[in-house]
């Protein structure tokens, strides 16, 4: 019994330690958002603001359109998150679950496009966009973003339905469940965590990505939260407390969608998944 | 209408796969084979490929890599692991601590990046270095990321940091999603804990373990925001990674054609450690 | 009017011409890297646009004008400019009683005074001087002009970085550091502003933002404790390196004629003038006269010393060129190549880049 116990606390311990290593730089950015310009570098540094004060926000709010980055970032985020996740889902189920010609080339293709050269992404995509005629449209960032979160996305929820036993596969086939049936009856809630997190990558991808942001947009309406967040910093230096207190800004959707989603992470036919 | 299934469900994957993946890669396959000038090219042959292999520079990138490849790898698997493990044992509180564990890897790269620099100055006013001199650990401020032993060790730090939340959360949801029967089933048979984990534990999330080492490798060989905001590749290129040279190459000195080689002579190195890796760690699941 | 931040300028700008679209149709450009820009052939060649709108290079400071001028073509147009000067804290020379040095001997002697121990721990905790702060042309060849070398000889096809007097600049920082002990080692280099803000270093190097950033992000008291002067001089004289922004106009646009009058409009009196108000100082030679610099002590300096004030090399290797510099610039900062051997190992790989 004494045991238990102290077994218990002594991982909520280290949980509490870990936590604390996570924490403290993001807590560091939170802090100096709320500290004034000089306050922000002194000795010792102060853990909790001496003189708090919401200037950077203000500051942060005039002198650029971050709200507008930050709609255009929610919409790009939301449509690309969700295609993703239907997308690759289904993809990662035929991987799995399918037979069909040339499985194993598409796999090493897929792979291949995770260790190639990322940097020549941006020229070739930019010819498509700009034959397209999107230039500056959301379609020029969303359809990219979707196109470039295929191949990793995809691998991680074929390793998910794989973690399924093939026993399920085949219950449901001897019930008479066409593929498709399969598929989203009962294969789907089951790889739930998988995807949710693919989810959760893709949405925060979107809000990172900064070069393809940029290059396909050109009028201040259309740039994301990412750009806006580069607006204080210069070639020389970056103004600290505007730029925490755009990046707290810029994270929050991220974290709130995160503790959303924490209740999908709980099993959901987990303890058989033989029904 | 059977056979065709399969296709049916790849057909709009691969549509954008193939449009915004793979015509790139093919694109910049056949630049590494020209000199590029953005509205010119001139055929080069094999000369690209053999400048990289004779370029020394390259090889010590390449030796940084293989260092941060081996650490961060390992420091991720190993630590998410534990961490997941650690909190399938806690019912109270699981949301909670996990949820903070992946802020890091949730937050963007350019505020994380930062916000480290900040933290990693060489003064005494710098977070790391005055936690150390109040404690009285170290008598002078550390200059993390101006000596290169340091650097690399901050980078490293930096890169197990952000990204050990995604391994853990990943196997999280896997170990989440082995019946607890089994656990049972092993208890009854006599394993201890380390039993049941080599029995019962690992063979069911192999598959996982084995696709996350393998991408976090991938990861590790295109390391870029880390370096390019903290060190720019110093000090005396001891933190530079292959991306961020072939990114300084293609963008600063437009010799695209060369970086274009750089990363297609790495790809098939990278390809087949990865799959190496995959197949080593996943065992298929059957029952 | 659109914003991109200056490390993604470049990529944009290549990613979009080589796809045959018009950035846009004026691009503000870093003045190192036009040449760059004009050797690709992706920004138009303005002789005849620039003669039409009456813009001529006697009144631009020569030093920016160089960097738009490539194989005896005009590829861009100079907008601002700017130099790097010697900052001080006044409160700690007066200290020491000492006037703010005008000659390299006079650097290395002050320099030598106001290095201290405050504490007695046996770590220096002020230097008299923080040095290069860099190992790029931008830090390094202010000292190489003022002791009358140069990176590339005036016709840019001859390497001369390893030459005697680039050798004694080299020589001269390294003794600073290694042997009178006057200055920090590259372990401790930081920003100079930063430095100087917390008394860490009693004279540095920045461009003119360092006043402002010393008053607003360090909390300076700029007014009484810091002070501006022009570089000392070397044996030959007195040198700054120059950086600013040129005005290009891409290769692709509809509308270059339209392109040039804006150019006009940002090159006249009227606009130059008032670009100091948001402190960026003037490519215009009668803007600099202005009032308003005259009476600002930053300001006149940074005027003064625009006299001799010279730019990097304007060739389209620019970039590489940099970075073999830096490379081996930090082996001999770190003592793993001498100051010889450092720049003898530049010059080799720079002239593999000449024709």
């Amino acid at each position: 019994m004494k045991k238990n116990i102290f077994y218990r606390a002594s991982i909520y311990v280290i949980l509490f330690i870990i936590m604390v290593i996570m924490i403290v730089p993001f807590w560091w950015m939170i802090t100096t958002s709320f500290k004034p310009p000089g306050e922000i570098f002194t000795f010792p540094p102060t853990i909790i603001p001496r003189e708090f004060t919401f200037s950077n926000y203000e500051f942060m709010w005039s002198s650029a359109p971050l709200g507008r980055f930050w709609l255009n970032s929610l919409l790009i985020a939301s449509i690309v998150t969700l295609a993703v996740m239907f997308i690759t889902s289904l993809a990662g189920f035929a991987f799995a679950r399918l037979d069909f010609k040339g499985k194993r080339v598409l796999f090493y293709l897929l792979l291949a496009s995770l260790t190639g050269p990322l940097f020549a992404i941006l020229i070739p995509s930019f010819f498509i966009i700009s034959k397209a005629g999107l230039y500056n449209t959301y379609f020029a960032i969303i359809l990219p973003y979707i196109g470039w979160n295929i191949a990793l996305p995809t691998l991680i929820i074929r390793a998910f339905f794989e973690s399924i036993p093939s026993s399920v596969g085949d219950s449901a086939k001897i019930d008479g469940c066409s593929t498709f049936t399969t598929y989203r009856k009962i294969m789907l809630p089951l790889v739930m965590p998988g995807l949710v997190t693919v989810g959760i990558f893709t949405w925060m991808y979107t809000w990172d990505e900064l070069a393809w942001a940029i290059t396909a947009t050109s009028s201040m309406e259309m740039r994301t939260m990412s750009a806006g967040i580069t607006m204080f910093q210069t070639q020389y230096f970056s103004s600290w407390g505007p730029l925490c207190a755009a990046a707290v800004f810029g994270v929050l959707p991220s974290i709130i969608l995160y503790i959303v989603m924490q209740k999908y992470y709980k099993p959901t036919l987990a303890v058989t998944g033989m029904k | 209408m059977k056979r065709a299934t399969p296709y049916l469900f790849l057909f709009l994957p691969f549509l954008f796969f193939a449009v915004f993946s793979l015509y790139p890669l093919i694109w910049s396959f056949r630049l590494s084979f020209f000199k590029w000038g953005v509205i010119t090219e001139e055929f080069v042959g094999l000369s690209n490929y053999a400048e990289v292999l004779g370029d020394p520079y390259f090889w010590k990138v390449f030796g940084n890599t293989i260092v941060y490849a081996a650490t961060t790898v390992i420091g991720q698997i190993a630590l998410g692991l534990l961490v997941a493990g650690m909190l399938t044992k806690i019912g109270k509180g699981r949301g909670f601590f996990s949820t903070t564990f992946y802020i890091p890897v949730i937050t963007s790269w350019a505020v994380v990046a930062v916000v480290w620099k900040m933290m990693l100055g060489s003064d005494s006013y710098s977070f790391f270095n005055s936690i150390l001199l109040q404690t009285n650990l170290i008598s002078s401020p550390i200059s993390w990321l101006g000596a290169p032993l340091t650097a690399k060790l901050s980078i490293i730090a930096l890169c197990i940091w952000k990204g050990v939340g995604w391994a853990m959360i990943i196997f999280l949801a896997a170990l989440q999603t082995i019946p607890e029967r089994f656990y049972e089933m092993a208890k009854v048979d006599g394993l201890g804990v380390l039993g049941r984990f080599r029995k019962v534990t690992f063979p069911l999330i192999s598959p996982v373990v084995g696709m996350v080492s393998a991408l976090l490798l991938i990861g590790a060989f295109n390391i870029f925001p880390q370096v390019y905001v903290l060190t720019g590749g110093g000090p005396l290129g001891s933190t530079e990674s292959l991306l961020t040279l072939q990114y300084r190459e293609a963008f600063s000195f437009l010799h695209f054609g060369y970086a274009s080689a750089m990363g297609y002579l790495l790809m098939p190195i990278i390809l087949f450690v990865s799959i190496l890796q995959i197949k080593a760690i996943s065992k298929r699941v059957q029952y | 009017m659109e914003y991109v931040p200056s490390d993604i300028l470049f990529q944009k700008m290549v990613t979009l011409l080589a796809a045959g679209q018009v950035p846009c149709d004026i691009c503000r450009y870093d003045i190192a890297l036009t040449p760059q820009l004009a050797d690709m052939g992706v920004v138009l060649k303005l002789d005849d646009l620039a003669e039409e709108s009456g813009i001529s290079e006697n009144d631009f400071y020569p030093g920016p004008w160089s960097s738009c001028v490539w194989e005896g073509g005009l590829y861009g147009v100079p907008l601002d400019t700017c130099c790097t000067i010697l900052y001080y804290r006044k409160d700690l020379l007066e200290a020491e009683n000492l006037a703010v040095p005008t000659t390299w001997d006079e650097l290395r002697s002050a320099a030598m005074k106001l290095t201290k121990d405050l504490n007695g721990d046996g770590v220096t905790d002020q230097w008299g001087f923080e040095g290069p702060g860099g190992y790029e042309m931008w830090n390094f060849n202010p000292f190489l002009w003022q002791a009358g070398g140069d990176v590339l000889s005036s016709d840019m096809n001859t390497v001369t970085i390893n030459n005697t007097k680039a050798i004694q600049a080299l020589q001269f920082l390294l003794d600073l550091i290694y042997v009178d002990n006057a200055s920090p080692p590259p372990d401790l280099w930081k920003w100079s502003t930063e430095a100087l803000s917390r008394g860490e270093v009693a004279m540095g190097i920045d461009g003119p933002w360092g006043w402002a950033c010393a008053r607003d992000i360090f909390g300076l008291d700029v007014d009484t404790k810091l002070g501006v002067a022009t570089f000392p001089a070397g044996p030959a004289g007195g040198a700054s390196v120059i950086g600013g922004q040129n005005l290009v106009i891409p290769k692709f646009t509809e509308h270059p004629r339209e392109a040039m009058e804006f150019v006009k409009y940002l090159t006249s009196y009227y606009y130059q003038s008032e670009m100091m108000n948001v402190g960026v100082f003037p490519v215009l030679k009668a803007a600099s006269q202005a009032e308003v610099i005259a009476s600002n002590p930053l300001w006149a300096t940074v005027a003064e010393q625009m006299e001799t004030a010279r730019s990097r090399p304007p060739h389209p290797k620019f970039a590489e060129m940099n970075n073999i510099l830096k490379t081996y610039l930090e082996e001999a900062f770190r003592q793993q190549k001498t100051a010889e051997a450092a720049l003898d190992a530049i010059a080799t790989e720079i002239q593999e880049l000449l024709p």
